[in-house]
Formats: C-alpha cells, structure tokens, sequence
C-alpha cells in the first residue's frame, strides 16, 4: 500500500516537476542557445536580392515588402530578454488552476497566467492573448514620447510628444503591493496622459481606466486646454485619436477588447524580428523612414489569429505574434475587408544593457512601434524616447483631480 | 451709438487670391519635422510653447435694409485681418527648491532653498504672452480707418450729418485705437500642492460645467467679443481674472471613487465689456444718450467667488456649484446723471425746437450694468454603453437676473409730450427758474430667476460610406432657458401711458418701423450639432457646426483645415439667418474666414 501511495506521490511530482520545466523552458527559451536558422546567422545583411533566404522566418506580410525592396535587415545574436524573477516566481506559484471565464480570468493572481500553451488546446489562441495582456509591465512607469505621421516620401506630416504615465493597481508579482482600493473597484490600470507638443494641443491630459474585466467599458476623462473643461469622453478602441494610421487597440500588439474577437491559435514558430535597440530611440529608414532597422533577431514566438465577433469597422481579422520569452507583441498585422493586407505593426523592446534612467529591473515594455498602412501609403512611427520604471507612483497622481490641477 | 446706415467702402484686397494660393503652395512644399516641447533647460523643468496665427474674414452679404444692424461695409469687404501670437512658458521649480536642479538653473538653487519650508510636493508657475494686432484698422475698408462718427449727440442721422459730422457737431468714436493691437501678460499664476491641497494664485482662466459653445456653469471668467464674438473659439475669448484657486481633494469617499471640494475668490474689476460702435463686431446698441460701463471694484464686496463639489461615482461625474459673478451681458439702464434732473420746462422747449437729440445727449446716461448675481447648479455625466456615448446634462439657477423692459421709443419723451409725470420719472423738486417740475428718471428694470439647462451627447461613429478610414465625432446639445417671472405685457398696452412692458432686448425692433425693442421670450431652445472626420490620416479635417435656435434663426459654419506640421491652414464659412433675435442678431453677418496658424 506504501509503495502505492509513494509511487503516485513520485508520480505527481514528477508531473508537477515536468511541467514547471516545460514553463521555465518558455521564461528561457534562449537557455541552450540561441535559435538557429539555415542561412541565417549574425551579421547577414538581407534584402531584395536575398530576401527568400528568410522567407522562413519572416511573415509573409514582411516578406513581401522585404523582397519589394522597402527596406533591409541587418541580423544579430537573439538577446536573451529574462523577465523578473518575481514575475516568473508569481507564475510557478499562481498558474495552476487558472481558467478563461467570461469576459476575464478566474483564479488569475499574478503572473503569467497560461504559460504553457498547447496547439491541440481550442483555447490555445484565447489564452496567448491573455498572456499578452497580463505581461510583466512593472508595476508603475512614467513614459516620454514622439508620434510622428510619416508619408511615402519620408516627410513628417504631423508630430507629437506626449507623457504617458501608468499603474497597475491589480496582479503584481508581490500581491501585497496591489492597491486595495482599486482591487475593490476591479481597476487593472490607469494610465494618465499629457501631451507636450505641438502647442495646439500641448495641455490635453487624458485619463484611461482599464477595469480588470474585459466585458467592461474601459473609463476615460480628458481635460481639453481649449475649453478649459475636464470631462468624461467616450472610449472606443476603434478610433484613432491622433487622426493617424493607428486605432488605440492596435497599440502594442493589441490593446482592444479581449472579447471582442475569436482567437485562434495557429503555431509556434521562430521569427526574425526586430531586436532590442540599445539607445533612447529605434533607427528608422526604408520606405518612407517607416520601418525599424536597428538588427533583427531570430526569436520564438506564438502565432495567432483574431477574428472580430461583430462587424468591425476597418478590419476583418489581425494576425499576431507574441515573443514565448517576454510576451512582448512582435508583430501585428491587419486585414480588409476585401481581405487585402492593409496595415502592419512592427514592435521593438529596449535591451536591458541600455538603461541611463537607473531602472532596477526590466521588464516587457515596448521601446518603439511602427505602423504602416500600406493603402494610405502614411506609418506612425512611435517611440519612447525615456522610461523610468517602478518608482512607486502614488494612486493620487491618477485621478480626475489630476486633471483639474494640471490644467491650464 | 450708432452704426451707420450704409456701407460705404468698397473691396479694397487686390491680389489676395494669388497670395493665398501661393500660401497653400508654399504651406504644402515645406517639410516638417516632428514636433517637440522646448525645454530651456537640462532638467526638462523649464519649458516654452508657442504658436502664432493669421486670421483674415471677409463679410459676404451686405446689411439687411429693414435693421439697424446695417453694417459698414459692402460685400467682401475685409472684416478682420487680426495677427495673433502666444507664447507660453512652465516652470517646474519642485526641483529647484528641492536642490537637485542641475544646469543652468543650478546657481538658483540657494536663492530657492527657504521654499522647502512650504513642504511642496509641486510648485510650480506658468505664464503666457498674448499679443494681437487687427490690420484691418490700417489697411482694411476705409470706414475702419478713419474715426468712426457717432451721432447721438447731433439729432437724427441725415445724408448730410453722415457726409460732413463735424459740421453738425457729431462726437467720433475711435475705436481703432483701442482695438488695433493688444500686448497682454494674459495669465501668470503660481501653483502650489501639498499632499490632497491645492493653490493656484495669479490670474487665470476658470471654466466649470460640461456644455460647449454656450455656457451655463461657465460664467466665472468674462468673455470678449471684439473680435468675432461666438464665431471664435470660448478659450481664445476667455478674459483671465485676478484670482485665488483652492482645490482639496477627500479621495475616495463611500460609494465614491473620488470627491474633490473647489473653491475660488476673485479680485478684479474686468468684465465683458460691449465691444465699441465701429467695430465691425459690435451687436446694434440702442441710440440716443452717451453711454457709460459701470464696472465694479476691486474691493471684497464686488468679489466674485463660490465654491463646488466634484465627484466620481462608479462611471458617473457630477457636480454641485454655487457662486457669485458677473454676467457678460449688460442690462441697460438710462438715467438722469445724479444731482442734475431734467427741467421739464427745458425738455418740452427742446422737445418744441426739435432739439430732442441734443437734449437727451445732454441730459440722459446710458449705463451698461453688470450686476452681480448668484448661480447654482450642477452637472452629470455619464456613458451609455450600448451607444458607445457619453451623455452630457447640465443645471443652472441664475437668483435675479435682471431684464429690461420694452417701451415705445417715446417712452423717454413722455413728460415733454404730455406735460406730466409718465413712468420711469419722478419729481424730485421744482425749477426756481421757471416753476415746472424737476424730473429725474431711472428705467425700469426687473428681476426673474432664470432656469438654464443643457443636455448633450457625444458619440464616434464609423460612415464608411463617407469615410472609410476615420471615424466620425458627432456631438449633439439642447439648451434651454426659462424666465420663472416673466413680463409679457405688450408694448401696444403700455404705450398710451408711456409705460414698460415685455421683456426685452436693448434692441430696436426692425419690424415695428423701430418704434419699440426686440421681445424676448420666456422660453427659449437651441439646438447645436457638431460633426468632424479627418481623411488623408488627418492632413485633412472637416467640421461642419449647426446651431438653430428655435425662435428662428440659425448658424451654419462648415470648416475645413489642413494640417502639416507646423501649419494649420482652416477655412471657415459662417452663414446666419433667421429671425431678428438671439443669434439672428447676427444675420447680415455672413463672412469666410481664412486662417493659417504655425505651432510649436
């Protein structure tokens, strides 16, 4: 009876110690050695004239462009970008038992909360994409950045810089540092938002609420300089604020409407992707200046598929890939409804070397996203210029009163 | 007071057209990099912003014959060539004060050091420079070059007064000298927070409520309108006040996520002051006395101030206001000047020589009052999800505002004509001279609490079939006015005895050959309506703004505006028409308007 009840206990555990391997090996993928590509290799220049040696690795909607001449690459080693040990601890420790619900997680704490994903798993696609949600983003940062609306001949048409701010109040690594009010109130993350430039619409502050469940309306005030007012705007992730190329769920990867769309998950797969770029902003040249060519780098990543629940208004379905190590978006890319190709979006991380802000930890914030609507032949090139991470930003600083005070 | 009866000088732009299609040309040749927020220092603490426009307007109708509203101008005639330039300028001193200022500015350090006694958590100061200069007082129609003749002092207008005024011994007005150029420090406040406390001192602007174009709530800063009136933006109307702002923020309270108490007091004697006969911006006055703008003081009995609550509750901001200020629209009040009444004898001799004009001017005021009143209300706004919306409502109880009473233009002739004492008059002594009565006279004005109420709703909607690419802002406002005690007497009842009757408006009314003033009604609606889309990734944005009121008179203004960094080149049409009042005061004020802005 012993040996029985030993032998499954070993058994269990033997599970138990398979499984957090299998978890480790997506926090470490790079472990054994970096992936490794026939043809390609550190230092290879690509671009028309070689382009099919990445046909492999690159997305189709990459490759056209890249054997179209758009632009080339340059390779480089992969960098391993490892993620907090809290974060990846609140994994092995939160994981198990956490389900899709409707509309958001049950039993989600912190962490990563599928990190293992199965192909033959229906709701493989469902829960990459809330692992993309739920990534290690600290659990504060204060951002400065550039939008730049960019034509075919690489002249910027229009331009801003802003200051955008955020905290998460819900599902740190530490849970004792969440902030109990805004559990109460279900609040994942605010995030507050000033814009600096240009002077017609430096002052405009905009506070988002992102509610922890996804069936809930995101909130939005905004102070307007021009009115003097501060005021509740409607949130729609289907609008493009700055008039450009993007819609607020095409930020970093997607940011729309879990619910909104059936997910599928379509494979794991090594890519050829923009690497981490070690200075304050990204490189950009090829047509238009619309594409980040700072070196690429092969990476694992998780492929899926989007397809909206009700008619959507520009799209009729988005093709994502999401970094196995970081849950990072790669890359992005959109459909008409003609099902022709009409935007991508191309994210790129900060290395974790370059950090002249004296950030303690790095985490999967994104550095730069280019966006490129190839029917309107115009991209938004946004990058962080500085980012200072987990400073302890107090919930005050995100409140209606905020934008009172701040404003004019 | 007047405004001339007819427009009397021609186009005067030759060679605009190719100007402003070598601008565009120019506008879209330029290339641009992206825009940055200038910072004066290493610390990014110290940051400077600015942007500079040119606005030119072109009347495009002449004045209705049948109004006094008759403009001084032809047909594209310019109106306005008003050059507009702020420059504004942050300063961040939390640093400096805490001594981690590095730089330039590090010497300042010591000199700030005391400061830490405050236990700032922000301080801070702003300060913005406006300057405007209108050319078309200088190189505009020759009527707004020259000194514009008034002729309330000189009997009625005739042919010959308008030709030769000085002859006639007709005053002029000036007002190009006080509406040419302009250099303000237009704000300049110090800001101060410690912990949930907050102070803004300096002068500043102040807007509360949720309404847009119109305001209910939003009465604490005056409004000028000497340059476009309600065809120009409210913030770039808005006239900054002397002020103490305090904010203290309670946090989360109960079912409330956020509660905040403001408050604000306000030194300062500005109001909306009418803007000046020969402008072509001025509403129609009423003619006959010389006018006066009773302003009040700077002392603690004419403060404006009040107070109000804002709260968050689930996804529900309201708010609950109470404050003393000062409209911006004046209430007329004809007096006879203190210690110098009207001989009656004297009135009814000049009366008899046809000299009435003469007398009035010499005998009677027209005061523009601004008196100080209380509002309370609030406001509530809320989304409606299935509309993907906000929905807008606002509440506003203005405590007795005043109103003038209509009357028939011989109302103020009473006495001379009938040889009696008629409403608005009372003896107050009798002239040694001649025996008769000494009169002193002081209109009627009453007081109504007025309701004021709005309710809006703002939504983004894709028509692909207009725009497949960008989304549609559609925002919609009902406002609503109620006098609570309301005059209706008819001025057909009152003119036999020389009395006041409906409310009223100061102004002529056209229809009744001007023998009476512009009835106002008890209730009143507008209707605003608010649609913009942008194409070309926003290079292009069109708007397209309705306002109707329902006693019959609407604005149309559709505007289209190109962008390329630095420039914003807009062009706007404004067409009002309707009934001769509220907005259709304006009705032969058709004009485009051209505007090329550059940003920084």
């Amino acid at each position: 009876m012993s040996c029985v009840v030993f032998g499954s206990f070993v058994l269990v555990v033997q599970a138990q110690e398979g499984e957090q391997g299998r978890i480790l090996e997506d926090f470490f993928p790079y472990r054994d050695g970096p992936p490794q590509v026939e043809g390609i290799q550190p230092g290879l220049k690509i671009d028309a004239s070689n382009a099919a040696v990445a046909a492999a690795v690159l997305p189709p909607e990459i490759q056209t462009y890249l054997a179209a001449g758009d632009f080339s690459i340059s390779v480089q080693e992969t960098t391993d970008l490892q993620l907090r040990q809290a974060f990846i601890d609140a994994t092995l420790q939160h994981h198990s038992g956490v389900v899709v619900g409707e509309g958001e997680l049950q039993n989600y704490v912190a962490g990563r909360p599928f990190p293992v994903l199965k192909a033959a798993d229906p709701q493989a696609g469902l829960k990459a994409v809330w692992n993309l949600r739920y990534r290690d983003q600290g659990d504060d940062a204060q951002m400065w950045a550039t939008n730049s609306l960019v034509n075919s001949n690489g002249n910027t048409e229009r331009s801003q810089t802003f200051a955008f701010f955020s905290l998460y109040g819900m599902h740190r690594p530490d849970s004792a540092k969440n902030l109990p009010q805004w559990e109460e109130q279900g609040i994942y993350t605010k995030q507050y938002t000033r814009m600096l430039a240009p002077s017609d619409s430096e002052g405009n502050q905009i506070l988002s609420v992102q509610p922890d469940s996804d069936f809930l309306l995101h909130d939005q005030w905004a102070y307007d300089p021009t009115t003097r007012r501060t005021r509740k705007i409607v949130y729609t992730p289907y609008i493009s604020p700055g008039r450009g190329v993007v819609l607020i769920e095409d930020r970093s990867g997607f940011l729309g409407y879990i619910h909104a769309y059936d997910w599928k998950y379509l494979r794991e797969q090594t890519v050829l992707t923009p690497g981490p770029i070690r200075a304050s902003a990204p490189t950009w040249g090829g047509r238009g200046n619309w594409y980040l060519v700072d070196p690429w780098e092969l990476r694992r990543a998780v492929v899926v598929e989007a397809t909206p629940k009700i008619a959507h208004p520009l799209y009729s379905r988005r093709i994502l890939y999401i970094d196995v190590q970081t849950s990072l978006p790669l890359f992005s890319f959109t459909y008409d409804h003609e099902g022709q190709h009409k935007r991508s979006f191309l994210v790129v991380a900060r290395h974790p070397e370059f950090n002249p802000w004296g950030n303690k930890d790095w985490v999967a914030q994104i550095a730069a996203q280019s966006s490129i609507d190839y029917q309107l032949e115009r991209a938004n090139n946004f990058q962080i210029t500085k980012i200072l991470l987990n400073r302890a930003l107090p919930p005050s600083q995100f409140t209606v009163m905020t934008l009172m005070l701040r404003g004019k | 007071m007047h405004i001339p009866q007819e427009a009397e000088t021609p186009v005067c732009l030759p060679g605009k057209k190719l100007w402003g299609v070598l601008l565009v040309g120019v506008l879209l040749s330029v290339p641009s990099g992206p825009a940055w927020a200038v910072f004066l220092d290493q610390d990014e603490s110290l940051r400077f912003s600015g942007r500079v426009y040119n606005r030119t307007a072109f009347s495009v109708e002449r004045a209705a014959e049948n109004t006094r509203l008759q403009t001084p101008y032809n047909d594209w005639n310019m109106l306005q060539n008003r050059t507009f330039i702020q420059g504004e300028l942050s300063h961040d001193l939390t640093g400096l004060v805490a001594g981690n200022t590095t730089g330039l500015l590090a010497p300042l350090r010591a000199l700030f050091a005391p400061l830490r006694l405050l236990r700032a958590d922000t301080l801070d100061y702003f300060v913005t420079y406006r300057g405007e200069y209108d050319g078309v007082w200088d190189y505009g129609p020759a009527v707004f070059r020259e000194r514009f003749p008034l002729f309330t002092d000189c009997g009625a207008p005739t042919k010959a007064k308008r030709a030769h005024p000085r002859r006639f011994g007709c005053r002029h007005a000036d007002p190009r000298q006080r509406l040419r150029h302009r250099h303000r420090l237009f704000e300049a406040y110090v800001n101060y927070a410690y912990g949930p406390f907050f102070l803004r001192v300096g002068r500043q602007n102040l807007s509360w409520g949720e309404t847009d174009v119109f305001r209910l709530l939003d009465q604490i800063n005056p409004l000028d309108a000497g340059f476009g009136g309600f065809l120009v933006s409210l913030d770039e109307r808005r006239v900054p006040l002397d002020m103490a702002r305090v904010v203290y923020g309670f946090g989360g309270v109960g079912p409330l996520s956020e509660l905040n108490l403001e408050g604000f007091l306000v030194f300062d004697d500005k109001i909306a002051a009418p803007v000046p006969t020969g402008s072509p911006w001025s509403t129609p006055n009423p003619p006959g006395v010389t006018g006066q703008i009773k302003k009040p003081s700077k002392n603690f009995a004419d403060a404006r101030g009040g107070g109000r609550i804002v709260g968050v509750w689930g996804e529900v901001m309201f708010s609950l206001a109470h404050y003393a200020t000062y409209l911006d629209t004046s209430v007329l009040r004809i007096v006879t000047p203190t210690n110098r009444p009207v001989s009656l004898g004297a009135f009814e001799a000049a009366v008899q020589a046809g000299d009435t004009g003469r007398f009035l001017t010499d005998h009677f005021q027209a005061q523009a009052l601004y008196p100080k009143i209380q509002i309370s209300g609030g406001s509530l706004t809320f989304s409606v999800p299935r509309l993907s919306s906000i929905l807008r409502s606002e509440f506003a109880y203005f405590h007795s505002e005043p109103f003038f009473h209509n009357s028939a233009s011989a109302q103020l002739l009473g006495p001379a004509l009938t040889g009696g004492i008629t409403p608005g008059y009372q003896q107050v002594g009798t002239d040694p001279a001649t025996g008769r009565p000494l009169l002193r006279y002081r209109n009627k004005i009453s007081r109504s609490d007025v309701v004021r109420w709005s309710l809006g709703i703002d939504m983004t909607r894709y028509i692909s079939l207009l725009n497949p690419n960008e989304s549609f802002l559609i925002s919609s406002q009902i406002f609503g006015r109620h006098i609570l005690n309301f005059n209706d007497t008819p001025v057909s009842a009152v003119s036999g005895s020389y009395g006041f009757g409906h409310f009223a408006a100061p102004i002529f009314e056209p229809n009744r050959d001007n023998q009476s003033f512009v009835n106002i009604d008890q209730h009143q609606l507008i209707q605003t309506l608010l649609i913009s889309t942008a194409y070309f990734s926003g290079a292009v944005e069109p708007k397209l703004i309705f306002l109707y009121d329902w006693q019959g008179a609407w604005l149309v203004q559709p505007e289209i505006t190109f962008i390329r960094d630095p420039f914003r080149l807009t062009v706007q049409y404004n067409y009002l028409d309707g009934q001769y009042n509220g907005i259709g005061f304006l009705r032969d004020r058709d004009n485009v308007m051209i505007q090329l802005e550059a940003v920084i």
